[in-house]
């Protein structure tokens, strides 16, 4: 039975080679792009999982006092604590960090800077244990001079070959043993990492909180339970009679699987990516996979008044109405599985553009997960068929003998409603895309337009690797100004664009100032990054005591209420000398956050990158001017970057999002209207002899393609009606995780609904024209 | 009021090219009520579809009272035959998705009748053709001769000079035949041109003047003559 089903569906497919064609072709083109966003999607979601204790690995975070912000980072001395009482914790690890930074690495032969050596407890690895191919695990950590490289790093360093032994100089000035190589894991980190070493403090007390704490339990503990045990731990902590303020804590737990994607805590050094916009292109990719098996199931029916009589012949000779589903879904399968080989030729050849947009680097046939990837594509090739195969399986196989041997078929009411109705959902899909592609584009062009509250253009950004180049900066500043076409030169730490801040609480006069964040500048920052004072003035070199001074932003002004303390002294004994118009800096999804500017002295952090407003003309000379006095005050290799070039990274990821839209829009739009082709030239077909009674009545041609569109308009138009609040609905919730938003207009909406009228009207009159201008003698002889 | 003459009609398909008329000459009065019969593929429904406007011969003349017919182009053919010629056809051709009211008002609608007065026509003709009571029903819920007496309500609503009936009894029993064939007796009685396509030689024994074809050519020409007895 089945050898005869599977001849005869390959026939009936070759003898509509056309049909076939538009049906296995549209849906290759739907599951290429699930596929495609699939593997974007388990990338995402794939970050730490390599880790077989992911499990049972948690990273610690603390909100200091209801109401206060969430911090990832806590106090080295609370892990150990924690343990002691604790027995469900099996292992602890933690990260310093003050030892995150940019390091020169030198072999003597080779000379590389390395972003992320990260300074860590000699029991990381229990936590994440690597596979090491070179050294011993247990030995690896156990000194300050060892490190421990990832496989990628020690191959650029030393190319192929066992290095453990071998001597590395960090920063011209430390000198440490290679103790071990690990292996890449094959999935994505939350922790970008290049090498380890020891960390350099062991802690300092309760009060230093920039650690970084990883927690290991026993299995089989469940979640909430541990974290409402160990926040009772912490209250019975000795240390808690001392220093009274840490009563108020709260601690939270987050499986270290769940930081790239879910981690709720800010100023958090972990990368961080954006959760909505993989449920946004998994929901619209999907829904692009439905509307493309609509289409199949359309174009399925459309097909079916030709196969009817055939059915009722089957039926006639006996055949029941499961031997014609299953006929019939012997078909769907067969062109679902050619749809599938297909779809995987168009999502590796396009692969790459996905990867360029998203800054990815997915493959298809070469991925962490492959049984993952296969089951989830097996079920959707599932849900594909019955979705796609199974109402038309059931619509042909319902026919009734008799009406179809009569030749009175596919005039039942209900079938028609239901087409109607997935061309409806169809439509729905592409107008909500349109819209939405229509408000992000506007989001993006208005971000891009935003005021950030700095001039971005011609700024140089490069980094201080020397204490003494910062001790006698107006020294260099004075060579740096001697340049022609450099304009401006100070120095900050915390430019716009960096997320990691600092953020401070302190107490005045009686007052609580929480979360203000410190920004460490020189003289002339403002100047280099035109941010003239509103109120008062900036720093200048005139007065002494700037070096005590303080300049706040209008968000610090407004928290604090600092309206009246102009010229008056704040936190840490700083006067407030002026205050400057906010300023964006980690992104448009949060608001200008309060903001105090400080010159770097003994009490501040450092301003360790050089900042420089150039002119706007012979930039490669400048640049290269600056580079070569550089390279003469610092014997490093050169790095710099433009301010508007970096500052681009805080949104990026829309930009990316808008044109990932533009695609999903096109092919959306372009499988709507095949399912609305295949449609009209089924209707067109089934009131063929209608259109000729018609024209025998009079109607004319206009009159014929009137009526037709008629009835498509009315469906466009339930669509545009059903999508409007729905786009409406998504796009203000989306627009909502913004602090800077465009407002939404009439425009988007009406021009959706333009295009979506216009593009029926065309589909529909194209194939109605045909049939409207023939001979009426030839409508009334059809059958 | 009519006058064919050497009306020439071929059809082409890929292997072969077949006659349908060839050289028709055919005249009709006023008030005439004419039948055509012969054989299948005699081509005397082709001769109707073209009287109707409906099919373009390939040469010859049609006139209608003066106006020469088959140098309109297609607007003005269209215009022509919703104004002055209504149809009846075997397979009755209502609408389905149409009740039986709005089956019949649709020529109207497109002669640009208003409203008002299309709902005056119509129901005068419902109750000519006595369906009062059907006029909200589908044409599937009609029996065969009902759904005639609709198909020939709406080709007369629009009082049309010519009706062009296409074997308006093929599909019905004898009794509803002979309604019907009396419908259009009543009707040519007021006035109205019929010129009818039949196989039955009982049906075509209702009109003045019979014509048969054959193989495109009109053979013979007959006045029934208890007919137009009748009708002096």
């Amino acid at each position: 039975m089945f050898k005869l089903n599977f001849k005869i569906a390959l026939r009936n497919l070759w003898k509509n080679k056309g049909y076939t064609l538009l049906n296995i072709f549209g849906l290759a083109v739907g599951l290429a792009g699930f596929i495609m966003i699939l593997l974007f999607a388990n990338h995402e979601r794939s970050y730490d999982t390599w880790n077989p204790e992911a499990a049972e690995t948690y990273r610690i975070s603390i909100r200091w006092a209801p109401g206060e912000e969430e911090y990832s980072s806590s106090p080295a001395e609370l892990a150990p604590a924690l343990k002691a009482t604790l027995p469900e914790i099996e292992d602890y690890g933690r990260f310093y960090v003050w030892d995150m930074f940019q390091r020169l690495v030198s072999t003597g032969k080779n000379e590389l800077y390395f972003d992320h050596i990260m300074g860590v407890d000699s029991t990381w690895f229990n936590l994440f244990p690597y596979q090491f191919i070179y050294g011993d695990v247990g030995k690896s950590l156990l000194s300050k001079d060892q490190i421990v490289l990832s496989s990628k790093a020690s191959e650029k360093l030393f190319g192929k070959g066992n290095p453990v032994g071998k001597n590395l100089v960090v920063n011209t000035t430390t000198t440490y043993i290679v103790s071990g190589v690990y292996k890449e894991p094959n999935t994505p980190e939350h922790m970008d990492a290049d090498a380890f070493v020891k960390k350099s403090s062991s802690g300092d007390g309760w009060g230093n909180g920039n650690f970084y704490t990883y927690l290991k339990i026993k299995k089989g503990i469940n979640k909430a339970k541990f974290e409402k045990k160990l926040n009772q731990a912490f209250l019975k902590l000795p240390i808690l009679k001392e220093q009274a303020w840490l009563k108020t804590a709260q601690i939270y737990l987050t499986p270290v699987t769940e930081i790239y994607l879910h981690a709720t805590s800010s100023q958090d050094p972990a990368k961080r990516g954006n959760p909505t916009i993989v449920t946004i292109l998994v929901l619209f990719s999907a829904l692009l996979l439905v509307i493309a098996c609509i289409n199949f199931t359309n174009l399925s029916i459309a097909q079916s008044v030709k196969r009817a009589k055939e059915t009722g012949v089957r039926k006639v000779l006996g055949a029941g109405q499961r031997n014609l589903i299953s006929y019939f879904l012997t078909e769907t399968i067969i062109q679902c599985i050619c749809a599938l080989l297909i779809a995987f030729v168009l999502a590796e050849a396009f692969m790459p553009v996905l990867n360029n947009l998203m800054d990815t680097n997915l493959t298809l046939f070469n991925y962490a997960h492959p049984v993952k990837l296969i089951v989830q594509i097996s079920v959707v090739m599932l849900v594909v068929t019955v979705l796609a195969g199974g109402y038309a399986a059931f619509f042909l196989a319902n026919y009734e003998p008799v009406k179809v041997l009569k030749g009175n078929f596919s005039r039942s009411v209900g079938s028609l409603w239901m087409r109607k109705t997935l061309i409806s959902v169809q439509f729905v899909v592409a107008i909500v895309f349109m819209i939405a592609l229509i408000i992000i584009r506007q989001q993006v062009n208005f971000i891009k337009n935003q005021d950030v509250g700095f001039k971005k253009s011609h700024v140089m950004v490069f980094k201080i690797r020397k204490g003494e180049s910062r001790k006698n900066f107006a020294q260099l500043k004075q060579r740096l100004l001697n340049l022609e076409g450099v304009k401006e030169v100070s120095r900050v730490n915390y430019y716009p664009g960096v997320k990691a801040m600092q953020v401070i609480g302190r107490e005045f006069e009686g007052k609580s100032v929480q979360n203000l964040s410190m920004v460490t500048v020189d003289f002339d920052y403002f100047e280099v990054m035109g941010m003239p004072a509103q109120l008062g003035r900036t720093f200048s070199k005139q007065y002494i005591t700037d070096s005590t001074a303080i300049v706040v932003n209008e968000s610090a002004v407004k928290k604090y209420g600092l309206q009246k303390l102009l010229g008056q002294k704040w936190i840490d004994n700083r006067t407030i000398i002026g205050v400057v118009k906010d300023h964006i800096q980690k992104g448009m999804e949060t608001a200008a956050e309060p903001t105090g500017f400080v010159v770097e002295g003994r009490n501040t952090n450092r301003a360790d990158n050089v900042i420089i407003k150039v002119a706007d003309k012979n930039l490669t000379q400048i640049v290269k001017g600056v580079q070569n006095t550089w390279e003469a005050i610092e014997p490093f290799p050169f790095q710099y970057s433009w301010l508007d070039q970096s500052f681009a990274n805080v949104y990026v990821q829309y930009v990316r999002l808008d044109k990932l839209f533009n695609i999903f829009t096109y092919v959306t739009l372009a499988i709507a209207m095949l399912g609305l082709f295949a449609l009209a030239s089924f209707t067109v077909q089934e009131r063929t002899k209608e259109i000729g009674v018609r024209k025998v009545l009079g109607a004319e041609t206009s009159d014929i393609l009137k009526m037709l569109n008629k009835s498509f308009l009315l469906l466009i138009v339930v669509a545009n009606l059903i999508a409007i609040p729905l786009a409406y609905i998504l796009s203000n919730n989306w627009l909502s995780g913004f602090a800077y938003r465009t407002i939404i207009t009439i425009w988007p909406f009406v021009v959706a609904m333009a295009i979506s009228v216009i593009v029926t009207l065309i589909t529909v009159s194209l194939q109605a024209l045909k049939t409207a201008k023939a001979k009426p003698v030839d409508a009334l002889k059809y059958e | 009021m009519i006058k064919i003459e050497n009306l020439e009609k071929v059809y082409k398909t890929e292997e072969i090219e077949t006659t349908a008329l060839n050289g028709i000459n055919l005249h009709v009065k006023e008030g005439e009520f004419v039948s055509i019969m012969g054989p299948s593929g005699c081509g005397k429904s082709t001769l109707l579809n073209v009287m109707g406007l409906l099919d373009k011969p390939e040469s010859g003349s049609y006139k209608f009272v003066d106006t020469e017919l088959l140098t309109l182009n297609d607007r003005e053919r269209s215009n022509f035959r919703k104004r002055n010629m209504g149809f009846v056809f075997q397979n009755f051709n209502l609408i389905d998705e149409l009740t039986v009211f709005e089956n019949i008002e649709l020529p109207l609608i497109y002669n640009k009748v208003p409203a008002t007065e299309r709902k005056k026509l119509v129901n005068e003709i419902i109750g000519r053709m006595n369906i009062v009571n059907r006029s909200g029903h589908f044409p599937q819920q009609l029996s065969g001769g009902q759904q005639q007496r609709v198909a020939v309500a709406r080709a007369l609503v629009t009082k049309p000079k010519l009706v062009l009936a296409d074997e308006p009894t093929g599909n019905l029993d004898s009794t509803h035949g002979n309604e019907v064939m009396e419908l259009l007796c009543e009707l040519n009685e007021t006035g109205t041109t019929i010129v009818m396509v039949t196989h039955s030689s009982h049906d075509a024994s209702f009109s003045n003047r019979i014509i048969n074809l054959k193989d495109g050519h009109v053979i013979s020409e007959k006045i029934n003559k208890g007919r137009t007895e009748e009708l002096i």
